[in-house]
């Protein structure tokens, strides 16, 4: 009889004392995307999207906006604003306007992002150019904008020119001595998304951009590349003819000399890859052997001119400064910082087409 | 001064293994690679392999004064110090073991209210769990370690999640090896020991072994395998995060499950945490024994009655710890004791009882 009263009692304390808010998934706004934009001097307005799935199954946006001091300021009003609680759990992106990320930086917005465990590393993050809230406000049939941008972001970097990114890698880069960090720049052109280019970060600011056709290059000399396709401008008999060669990969290995006092740093490129379209008439060894010889000519350079770039702007998204400290004893970051301008970096690259489809020779 | 224990309370010695692992493995493996990181950074997967050397050090130290003695802490003591000063010390030990008990559950508990429930009240939680722990170890010993073997079993699958961020890892963090000085390994020592605290309770529960003298083997075992899991654990911890980006990161164990995305889970920190609550079952249970098991033997009251006084005193004093700095501080206070407990004291006694035990026999 006591122990039976003693576990009523239990049941009766915490059944009324550790209740904690329910929440259901239905009556919550679950955010899939954030977005910040610029708003004068120390106004920064930021959009949250959740999607609404309609009686007929297709999905809608449903946007709230506010304007605030501070990321979380305006994450706040925000709650004030929707009916419902709005919960982080399944945030997808994040986005910057180009004019924020320039002038102010992102730290704040990383900072919060970063901060409340309810938010995932895998988190992708990127640049607009223009109005952040117009994107997310758009909207693309299937998709609710936050899935929509997440998709393609993805898709691109698995199967295209953007390096590999979410926050974690992002703040990785932020916080290492050695490298800084980069993210996509994407823009809203007609009712579709597109990718822009690159954003180049010094610490939480935006310092510089590449356009989209320097991406493959960034790419392979940035990562190993596991499926990208590329053209190729040749002259044949005087007329110009493109070669197109798809699912390539590349290798990378990177020596460096003199790392006690003024590195010298060579990496090796190899990319491999197979043609899959050529408009001219013939397809043999001596096309391959030309392409090959042009595609190498063409990625060394400019990622040659990217590095010079880089360096001449003084920043380091491709790691340099960790591949150094990586090989160096009692890596020295100050001289590093010093010596990085007038650093000595060379690219060399190595081409091999290896398939040519299944047609041989010509089909004609 | 040999203690006898029933023999139907016996347990068989390999045992052993399950008991030191599950009482290493609690809250501090959820966060303890920033602070060895912070000395000796990419070579830090060192650290965790001398600590783990340290301590088997310590344990075969143990095992020569218990095996001689055939008894526990206070017959040690005794044998050392005579009666009451070695009274008097023991009683430090059942402080500290309690003090235990109360910092692991309530750290698991902050964790719990960062990640999962930021609402939920202290008390309730503490109550519930402690509700369990009675009922574990009012069960007696046996019962204890039968958590404690589940507390090693059920939540290995954990293990293979770490894998997860490898994806996104870089292999380059890792060099160059052994770039820093002795002093640094020296200095990181400390808190990389602190996380192997915990089989200090062997102590207590030595003359509950079936032969206890073949248990030490197993006891090693199981020290050996905390200090592989440890290693694994700080591999990939140092391959994932950058230094600087390591020393942000308060618990870096649990933040590498949020890179984990499973189609039908989107947090997948939810279901580890939820597992970990078993993980520091064995904890808390076997601290709370083995402080009611020494009162016992010293105060004659029933193990039963002491139990029943330290989990109220744990039940009070747990919610008063109410935010990050006191619980940080709480947590420095009682591993600091048992580093030197375990480091300072337990070599110190060594030698001491070595000494006295020839003096005494020759009396």
């Amino acid at each position: 009889m006591k122990k039976f009263i003693i576990t009523i009692l239990v049941i009766c304390i915490v059944g009324y004392f550790g209740r904690i808010d329910k929440e259901i998934l239905d009556d919550l706004d679950i955010v899939t995307a954030v977005g910040y934009d610029y708003k004068g001097k120390r106004k920064i307005e930021a959009t949250v999207v959740s999607p609404i799935i309609n009686p007929d199954k297709s999905i809608s946006n449903k946007t709230i906006s506010s304007v605030g001091k501070m990321s979380k300021e305006a994450l706040y009003f925000l709650n004030q604003k929707s009916p419902n609680p709005v919960v982080n759990g399944k945030i997808e992106v994040a986005l910057f306007s180009e004019k924020l990320a320039k002038t102010r930086g992102v730290q704040n917005y990383i900072d919060y992002v970063h901060r409340d465990p309810s938010i995932g590393t895998r988190l992708i993050l990127a640049v607009v150019d223009g109005n952040v809230k117009k994107m997310l406000g758009e909207s693309f049939k299937d998709f609710d904008s936050g899935t929509y941008i997440q998709k393609q972001i993805d898709q691109n970097t698995k199967n295209g020119f953007i390096p590999t990114n979410n926050l974690h890698l992002f703040l990785s880069a932020y916080y290492t001595e050695g490298a800084d960090p980069i993210l996509p720049i994407i823009e809203l052109r007609g009712k579709k998304i597109n990718i822009k280019g690159l954003a180049f970060f010094k610490g939480s600011k935006m310092v510089d951009s590449i356009p989209y056709r320097s991406m493959f290059a960034f790419k392979s000399i940035y990562e190993n590349i596991e499926n990208a396709g590329y053209t190729l401008k040749t002259k044949d008999k005087g007329k110009t003819e493109y070669v197109s060669i798809q699912g390539i990969r590349t290798t990378k290995v990177y020596r460096v000399k003199n790392e006690q006092t003024t590195p010298e740093i060579t990496l090796r490129l190899g990319i491999k890859g197979f043609l899959r379209e050529y408009t001219g008439d013939k397809v043999n060894q001596e096309l391959i052997d030309k392409s090959e010889k042009i595609m190498a000519k063409k990625v060394e350079k400019d990622a040659e001119a990217l590095i010079r770039r880089f360096q001449k702007k003084g920043i380091d998204p491709l790691a340099w400064g960790e591949q150094t400290r990586s090989r160096t004893r009692h890596w020295d970051q100050k001289k590093w910082d010093q010596q990085y301008k007038n650093l000595k970096i060379n690219v060399e690259v190595d081409v091999s087409i290896f398939e040519i489809g299944i047609v041989d020779g010509s089909p004609f | 001064m040999k203690v006898t224990v029933k023999e139907q309370f016996l347990i068989s010695p390999y045992l052993a293994f399950f008991i030191v692992h599950s009482m290493q493995i609690g809250v501090g493996v959820m966060g303890f690679q920033r602070y060895v990181a912070t000395y000796t950074e990419q070579d830090s997967w060192l650290t965790v392999m001398m600590g783990g050397a340290a301590v088997h050090l310590v344990i075969w130290m143990m095992y020569k004064m218990l095996n001689k003695e055939q008894g526990d802490i206070l017959s040690i003591h005794e044998t050392a110090y005579g009666k009451w000063i070695g009274r008097l010390l023991t009683i430090l030990f059942i402080i500290y073991l309690i003090a235990m008990g109360i910092t692991v559950l309530r750290t698991f508990l902050e964790v719990l209210q960062v990640w999962m429930f930021t609402l939920m009240k202290t008390w309730v939680f503490t109550f519930v769990y402690l509700i369990a722990a009675y009922h574990i170890i009012a069960g007696g010993f046996r019962s204890v370690v039968g958590v404690c073997f589940l507390g090693v079993v059920v939540p290995f699958y954990l293990n293979f999640t770490f894998l997860a961020p490898l994806e996104f890892s870089n292999v380059r963090n890792l060099f160059p090896i052994l770039d820093h000085s002795i002093k640094d390994f020296i200095v990181a020592m400390k808190p990389m020991t602190l996380s192997y605290l915990g089989f200090e309770t062997l102590l207590v529960f030595y003359p509950f072994f079936k032969k206890p003298e073949t248990s030490q083997k197993w006891f090693h075992y199981g020290n050996l395998f905390t200090v592989v899991l440890y290693f694994y654990l700080m591999l990939i911890t140092l391959v994932y995060y950058t230094p600087d980006h390591l020393r942000r990161t308060i618990w870096a164990t649990i933040s590498m499950w949020k890179i984990i995305r499973f189609p039908f889970v989107e947090r997948f920190e939810y279901i580890g945490l939820a597992t970990w609550t078993i993980v520091i079952l064995p904890n808390i249970c076997l601290a709370f024994w083995a402080a009611s098991r020494m009162a016992k033997r010293m105060f004659n009251v029933t193990q039963k009655k002491s139990l029943i006084f330290i989990l109220v005193f744990a039940m009070i004093v747990s919610p008063m710890f109410d935010d990050r700095t006191s619980i940080e501080k709480l947590n420095m206070m009682v591993s600091q004791f048992g580093f030197y407990f375990n480091f300072g004291y337990i070599p110190l006694l060594f030698f001491f009882h070595y000494f006295m035990s020839k003096v005494r026999n020759k009396a």
